[in-house]
C-alpha cells in the first residue's frame, strides 16, 4: 500500500526503501528522535521527504492533494490534541473538519464503547486524563471511516 | 457662537506640565520610561507643527497629486509602523498580507466615504480627504495591530489544536477558523467598545474638534456617526482581508504547516 523510496528527512532519516502492506502489522522500531513518527507523519503527508519519494497504492504522494490523502489515510498522533468543549463536540470535530454529517447520538455512544470510554457525550473533553483522551482520538477517527 | 479662543505659544506652553506630571510619576516608581515620554513628546510636537503648515499650503493650493501623495504617505508610514513597532517574528509573507490589506483596506473605504458618503467636490479637496483618511488609516493601524499579534499568537499557542484538525482531514482554512475568527473579535473589539461609550463616556476627537471651531453639534454629529461607521467597515475590512491572506502563510503549497 505504502512504499517509501529511497527517503531522507533533513539530517534525521536515511531509510532504507520499505514496503507496508496492506492488511499486515508493520511496526518500526528505534530509538527516540530517530525518526519513526516522521515516517508516519510522511504517510500521512504532514511533511514531505526532502529526497525520495512515498508511494501510496503506487502513486506518489505529491501528485495528491494533501488534504484528500488526509481523509483516505487517517493518522493517530502519539499525542492527541483535545479540543475544547464536549465529547461530543470532539467526536463531531472529525466530521465537520471532512464536511460529513454526525450521526445520531446513539451511534457516538457506541464509538466510544467500542474503545473503552465510559463517559457521557455531555462531559468536558480537557478533563480527560492522557489515556481517555487518546481513546476519545481513536473513537473520532474510527468515525470518519478512513481507508487507512 | 462665540468667536474661537486662539491658543498662544504660553498657554500651549502650559500643557506640557501635563508631560512633567507624567515624568514625575514615572520617576518616583521608579518606571523607565522617562525617555520615551519625552521623545515621543517631541515628536508629537514637531510632527504637529511640520504638518500644520504643510496642511495650511495643501488647503491654499488643492491639487489632486499633492492630496494623492499625502495619503500614500500615511499608508506607507501605518505600515512601517506596524511592521516596525511588532515585537515578535513575522515572516516576509505576512508582512506582504499586512502591506496588501492595510493599503486595499484602507484605500477603498476612504474611496467609499469621501464620494459616496459625503460626496466632495472635486474629489481631491484636501480639506476633507486629508481628516478622513486620516481617521480611517489609523484606527485599521491600531486593529491591524492587534489581529496580527493575535493571529500569530494563535498560531503558536494552538499549533497542536491546527496539526490535530489536519490530521483529521480539515483543510487549512478550516483548521484555523477558531483562531481566524478569535482573532478578528479581538482586533475589531475596540472599535464596538468605542462606539458603545461614544457621546456619553466621551466626546469623539473630531466631533470635539468641529465643535471648537464653530460647527453645529448637529452637523458636528452626522459627521461623527457617519465616519465611526466608516471605521468601523475600514478596520474590519482591513483586519478579514489580511487574515483571509495571512493563515495561508503558515502553510505551503503542500497544505503543510510551516
Amino acid at each position: 500500500m505504502f512504499e517509501l523510496i529511497g527517503v531522507r528527512y533533513g539530517s534525521i532519516l536515511d531509510l532504507p526503501d520499505l514496503e507496508i502492506r496492506e492488511k499486515q502489522v508493520t511496526s518500526l522500531t528505534g530509538p527516540s528522535g530517530s525518526g519513526k513518527t516522521s515516517v508516519l507523519r510522511m504517510l500521512n503527508k504532514m511533511i514531505s521527504p526532502t529526497i525520495g519519494k512515498v508511494l501510496f497504492r503506487g502513486v506518489d504522494l505529491r501528485e495528491l492533494n494533501a488534504v484528500n490523502h488526509r481523509r483516505r489515510a487517517v493518522m493517530l498522533s502519539q499525542e492527541p490534541a483535545v479540543f475544547e468543549k464536549t465529547i461530543r463536540d470532539n467526536l463531531h470535530a472529525g466530521l465537520l473538519f471532512q464536511d460529513k454529517k454526525p450521526p445520531p447520538d446513539q451511534a457516538l455512544k457506541k464509538v466510544l464503547e467500542k474503545v473503552g470510554l465510559e463517559k457521557s457525550l455531555d462531559d468536558d473533553a480537557l478533563r480527560l486524563s492522557d489515556g481517555e483522551r487518546q481513546r476519545l482520538a481513536l473513537a473520532r477517527v474510527i468515525l470518519l471511516d478512513p481507508d487507512v | 457662537m462665540n468667536d474661537i479662543i486662539d491658543l498662544g505659544f504660553l498657554q500651549v506652553s502650559l500643557a506640557y506640565i501635563c508631560v512633567l506630571l507624567v515624568i514625575a510619576i514615572v520617576r518616583i516608581r521608579g518606571i523607565r520610561r522617562e525617555r520615551e515620554i519625552v521623545i515621543s513628546s517631541i515628536r508629537m510636537t514637531l510632527q504637529l507643527i511640520l504638518v500644520g503648515y504643510i496642511l495650511v499650503y495643501v488647503f491654499d493650493n488643492p491639487n489632486p497629486l499633492a492630496t494623492v501623495a499625502i495619503v500614500v504617505v500615511m499608508v506607507a508610514f501605518a505600515i512601517y509602523t506596524i511592521l516596525n513597532r511588532f515585537k515578535g517574528k513575522m515572516s516576509s509573507a505576512l508582512k506582504r498580507v499586512v502591506v496588501f490589506s492595510m493599503s486595499f483596506g484602507t484605500l477603498s473605504c476612504i474611496a467609499y466615504f469621501l464620494v459616496v458618503v459625503v460626496r466632495i467636490s472635486p474629489w481631491y479637496e484636501p480639506q476633507y480627504v486629508v481628516p478622513v483618511a486620516g481617521m480611517l488609516i489609523g484606527n485599521s493601524m491600531t486593529g491591524i495591530s492587534l489581529g496580527v499579534h493575535s493571529l500569530l499568537d494563535g498560531m503558536t499557542t494552538r499549533r497542536h489544536m491546527v496539526e490535530e484538525a489536519l490530521l483529521l482531514g480539515a483543510t487549512p482554512k478550516a483548521a484555523t477558523r477558531e483562531i481566524i475568527n478569535n482573532t478578528f473579535d479581538a482586533a475589531v473589539m475596540p472599535t464596538i467598545n468605542s462606539m458603545i461609550g461614544m457621546g456619553i463616556v466621551f466626546l469623539p476627537g473630531m466631533m470635539t474638534g468641529q465643535i471648537l471651531s464653530g460647527t453645529v453639534p448637529t452637523t458636528a454629529i452626522a459627521y461623527q456617526i457617519a465616519i465611526m461607521l466608516g471605521i468601523l467597515g475600514a478596520v474590519a475590512l482591513t483586519i478579514i482581508t489580511m487574515l483571509q491572506l495571512g493563515y495561508t502563510t503558515f502553510f505551503n503549497k503542500e497544505d503543510q504547516l510551516r
